[in-house]
């Protein structure tokens, strides 16, 4: 047997092998390649700096532990920085599985991440309050808009809202400064911007798979997010930008060579294909 | 001229509307202004109902005797119904003036006054009624900077009504506000006032100068969108308000201005109350004609060929290699004697996608039914099982078969994305179906059933409308229906003549559409963009 | 009539779905409204139906102990059991110290994570095999794939700025091939989506495609 037909013949398992380990080797020898920032990253950073200390933000944490390497990334970066601007954070959830991704992000917060001090300091139910799930997609959206205490009469903990000094006032989407989507799906972008963004004309800023993040982009373009962030290497973007050495950083090096690998097989299938199309 | 408008305050205000008047009435309360004119005696002499309108323009500039701006307002509809007006004073470059402005109700069908008018927009107007209400500015107060600069279409949702307030505030320092009572008295101030009021920062004004929030305690309006519109020569601010309906009982504006120092009830300024207005609903958002004129022109397309469809049954369509691999592909899992595995996506039955893969699945289904053959369709949505289960049943039965069908061949695996997708894997690899066909929406799954078909050797087609999930398909699968071809495949594969002519309906609405878009690009390059724009899907709900 | 009744609901509810977006009246609304709650009611409702299903599928089969009864039966049983004790501790899964958080933590998260991680080698494996160059579309496919893919990450930055001395960057290149090329293509699919949609629409509501009536 030849190369080429060992190569037409190649058992599929020895790429995901390949595969393996071009994805572990730089999570135990990190590269940390310089990369350029991206715009749409940099508007994030720049429009919750000029949120003014003590207001309120509606964060809609929409995913679950599948898209969590792209999107969690983001979220830790994400409290750092409104925590760091002593910005108060309402989190609310429309995928089931989110409000404990949300509850352990805020925890990696407050102790510190990536090199940054903690935020011991700040209170649930005063600084920061997790909402938690419901159910009813769009609806929840259109209700806690005009609303929240039509859908959600308690928190993650069983608390009532009115127990929370953070909700004192906060009756709707005009008592929030601006609304941060990080979204994986449906529901959420789409859908935060048809009935939220586009009705109440509020500030919002979303994250995304990169993969999701084509058919947001003319959202940006039409300035109804003041920011997009997309997959793992907008994560990393906004991690460079506070200074926070975190787990997208890393994971671009993963990126880096799982995308070099692709295209190895991509070239390699071909090569394989001319080799054999010279064959009669 | 910049410099003059600058420093010329400026007071604008917001009407209330006049419209159609059903049932004869006084009006509620007092009007402050003055009236004049055969419009001002409907007006006043029965309350108000308010229907979608449509600003046509406001003057850009005051007039020489420095005391009006006037906005413009056409109604649709019978020319005897009123519409509404939004009009501001200023005091030109002296000042603010203590009583800025004076109430004027008037009719002008000879469209008089149209030179203020937006160039656009200037013309149009047929038929107009202008309310003013009397703003009040205390000498204090005098010395904001503020502009007026226009308005943009708008329109009522809802049924009810819709007014529009407007402020461009190169400092940001102001917000624009509106009250309402319900019996005519004045100083009722909305529960919020808000300002978002962010500084401008160099030469380009930030997004939004102004931030109106809206809410009234007894539930007759409440303030439903708030728009910023761009372009205009800087950033405006668009309130929108929305009756609640079954209030019957009339009532009436205030605009005002609110300093943004705020604490938020240090008003510049106040307009008195306008006419009594209620709400009346409406049967048509004239926003939407355009999607109605695109829909009704597609639906007419669909009933001309199926029309065509019933006097010949010569109907040519063309060929969708996908759909027939779909007949090809079940014939040879009969022929291999293994079952045929169809997936209908991971969407509910609200989604038009899970719809026609059901529909495709009654025909998959029937084939298989007839060729003695078996299938497994795995469901991730109980709601979609239950069609599903129904579907095949009846196929079988419609094949003649009903005793071979087994209800545990549809079954329900998770509600779990990749829980589910898991279970079909395993499917995959235990039963080896030598036909797998995956028609619906799909999302991250795609890559990881299609791959794992392909090492289980299966014939694959795919098909679904999500755009983002195409490549996967096509890259792992024999064939894929791309978007519009998973709409065609139960028409395609009933070869029923009238069906068949739907599908040639929607090739010629695609002719139109190309028609539509190559003028629009045209007329847009050309300088005209009136064209497009009535194309312009609105925004609000 | 086992087929009348149906297809006259589904007439009149797909008409007033129709109308409501062009009708803002209570009279268009109103029903409107109660549809879209109905419809919330009976797809919740329908998760009873979906577990039942699972049981009446799987139990005969782990009892007479089929093929692969086994896996049939831990899954069962894992739903019984996250089930009950959803109940029993009475849905609070975000508590750190309930034994629900414990399943998210520590079974939920890594399953869910390694099946979208095989994404990236079966990613890989179909690369190798279906990316190929058998025609000029597909050529200029695979250019464009290979590309966005450089361009995406950091690697592909460097090289290009590297390579050319700047000339070219490739995340702007990137752009272009997302914003234009593809953006169109897009439109073109979404556009004849749209259409097939309504038109399979049409056909549903005038009750010409009824496969999906069980007689």
């Amino acid at each position: 047997m030849n190369l080429r037909e060992r190569l037409t013949h190649l058992d599929r398992r020895w790429l995901f092998l390949l595969m393996g380990l071009a994805l572990l080797a730089p999570l135990l020898m990190p590269l940390k390649l310089p990369f350029a920032q991206d715009r749409m990253v940099q508007d994030i950073y720049d429009g919750i700096e000029k949120i003014p200390p003590g207001s309120t933000v509606l964060v809609s944490s929409d995913f679950d532990p599948a898209s969590a390497p792209e999107l969690y990334p983001f979220s830790v970066a994400l409290y750092q920085h409104l925590f760091q601007r002593d910005i108060k954070v309402v989190v609310m959830s429309l995928w089931p599985a989110a409000p404990p991704l949300v509850t352990k992000a805020i925890d990696e917060v407050k102790k510190g991440v990536g090199g940054k001090p903690g935020f011991a300091n700040k209170q649930y139910g005063t600084d920061y309050i997790n909402l938690g799930f419901r159910p009813g997609e769009i609806l929840v959206i259109k209700s806690v808009s005009d609303d929240i205490r039509s859908v959600y009469s308690a928190d993650t903990q069983g608390g009532r809202l009115d127990s929370y000094p953070i909700m004192n006032g906060v009756n709707g989407m005009k008592d929030f400064a601006a609304m941060i989507n990080v979204s994986a799906g449906y529901p959420g972008i789409k859908e935060w911007v048809q009935q939220v963004q586009s009705r109440y004309g509020v500030r919002m800023a979303c994250a995304t798979t990169a993969v999701a993040a084509l058919d947001y982009i003319p959202y940006y373009k039409s300035g109804q997010l003041f920011g997009l962030s997309a997959g793992m290497k907008g994560s990393a973007d906004y991690e460079k930008i506070l200074g926070v050495d975190g787990k997208a950083i890393s994971g671009l090096d993963t990126q880096n060579i799982g995308h070099l690998l692709i295209i190895f097989a991509i070239v390699l299938g071909n090569a394989v294909y001319f080799l054999g199309r010279r064959k009669p | 001229m910049k410099k003059q408008l600058e420093t010329a305050g400026v007071l604008l205000f917001l009407a209330a509307g006049v419209i159609l008047s059903a049932k004869p009435g006084k009006p509620v309360g007092g009007e402050t202004g003055q009236a004049e004119g055969p419009a001002r005696a409907a007006a006043e002499a029965r309350p108000v109902s308010m229907r979608p309108a449509e600003v046509l323009g406001a003057a850009d500039r005051w007039n020489d005797s420095g005391d009006a701006l006037r906005l413009f307002v056409r109604q649709s509809g019978d020319p005897e119904k009123q519409a509404l007006g939004v009009l501001v004073s200023e005091g030109g470059g002296s000042g603010w003036k203590p009583a800025a402005a004076q109430v004027v109700v008037h009719r002008d069908p000879s469209g008089k006054s149209t030179g203020s008018l937006l160039p656009e927009t200037a013309g149009e107007i047929k038929d107009q009624i202008t309310h003013t209400l009397t703003a009040q500015i205390p000498p204090d107060k005098r010395g904001v900077s503020m502009r007026l600069r226009a308005v943009t279409r708008n329109i009522a949702s809802n049924g009810l009504m819709n007014i529009a307030a407007l402020a461009l505030t190169p400092d940001g320092r102001v917000a624009v506000g509106i009250e309402l009572s319900r019996d005519g008295k004045a100083g009722l101030i909305p529960d919020a006032f808000r300002l978002d009021a962010s500084t401008a920062d160099g030469p380009t004004p930030l997004p939004i100068a102004a931030h109106l929030v809206f809410q009234d305690k007894d539930k007759a309006v409440k303030a439903l969108e708030e728009e910023k519109i761009s372009g205009l020569a800087g950033d405006v601010v668009l309130v929108s308000l929305q009756a609640v309906p079954g209030g019957d009982k009339p009532f009436m504006l205030r605009a005002g201005f609110l300093a943004a120092s705020a604490q938020a009830r240090d008003e510049i300024a106040v307009s008195g109350p306008s006419l009594p207005v209620a709400a009346e609903a409406a049967w048509f958002n004239g926003l939407r004609l355009n999607v109605a004129l695109l829909l009704a022109a597609v639906a007419g397309l669909i009933f001309w060929f199926m029309w065509q469809a019933k006097r010949s049954a010569n109907l040519y369509v063309r060929r969708i290699p996908g759909i027939d691999a779909i007949e090809e592909a079940i014939g040879r899992a009969t022929e291999m004697g293994r079952p045929v595995l169809y997936v209908p996506g991971i969407l509910d039955m609200t989604n038009i996608q899970t719809i026609s893969s059901m529909l495709i699945l009654g025909k998959v289904a029937e084939m298989v039914a007839e060729y003695d053959s078996d299938i497994v369709a795995p469901n991730m949505i109980p709601f979609v099982r239950e069609v599903a289960a129904d579907v095949v049943k009846q196929a079988y039965y419609n094949a003649g078969r009903p005793d071979a069908f087994k209800p545990e061949s549809v079954p329900y695996l998770s509600q779990e994305q990749f829980a589910f997708t898991a279970g079909v894997n395993g499917i995959m690899l235990r039963d080896k179906p030598a036909a797998n066909i995956y028609l619906g929406g799909f999302y991250a799954e795609s890559l990881i059933l299609s791959e794992t078909g392909f090492q289980a050797k299966a014939i694959q087609v795919a098909g679904t409308a999500e755009v983002t999930q195409l490549p996967f398909f096509i890259a792992a699968c024999d064939y894929t229906l791309i978007g519009e071809e998973l709409f065609a495949a139960s028409a395609y594969m009933s070869k029923d003549p009238r069906m068949l002519s739907t599908l040639k309906a929607a090739d010629w609405a695609k002719m139109l559409f190309i028609g539509l878009i190559v003028i629009g690009s045209v007329s847009l390059s050309l300088g005209m963009p009136q064209f497009s724009q009535f194309f312009e899907i609105a925004a609000m709900k | 009539m086992k087929k009348t009744i149906p297809l006259i609901v589904t007439f009149i509810t797909g008409v007033i779905m129709t109308v409501e977006y062009f009708s803002p009246h209570p009279l268009v609304q109103h029903p409107k409204a109660a549809i879209e709650k109905w419809g919330i009611s009976v797809m919740s409702a329908m998760i009873v139906l979906g577990t039942l299903n699972i049981l009446i599928v799987n139990l005969p089969r782990i009892v007479r102990k089929e093929r692969d009864w086994m896996y049939k039966a831990i899954m069962v049983a894992a739903m019984i059991a996250t089930a009950g004790l959803g109940f029993y501790e009475q849905g609070k899964f975000d508590d750190k110290g309930s034994f629900s958080n414990w399943m998210f933590t520590h079974l939920l998260v890594p399953l869910q994570s390694t099946m979208f991680a095989l994404l990236a080698f079966y990613i890989t494996s179909a690369a190798f095999r279906a990316f190929r160059a058998r025609s000029v579309e597909a050529t200029l496919l695979l250019a464009a794939a290979i590309i966005v893919m450089l361009g995406r990450v950091p690697i592909g930055e460097l090289l290009s700025a590297k390579l050319t001395g700047g000339a070219l960057n490739l995340p702007d290149l990137v752009s272009w091939i997302n914003d234009v090329p593809n953006l169109a293509g897009k439109r073109a699919i979404m556009v004849g989506a749209a259409l097939g949609a309504i038109s399979t629409g049409i056909r549903v509501i005038l009750g010409m495609e009824r496969s999906y009536l069980a007689g």
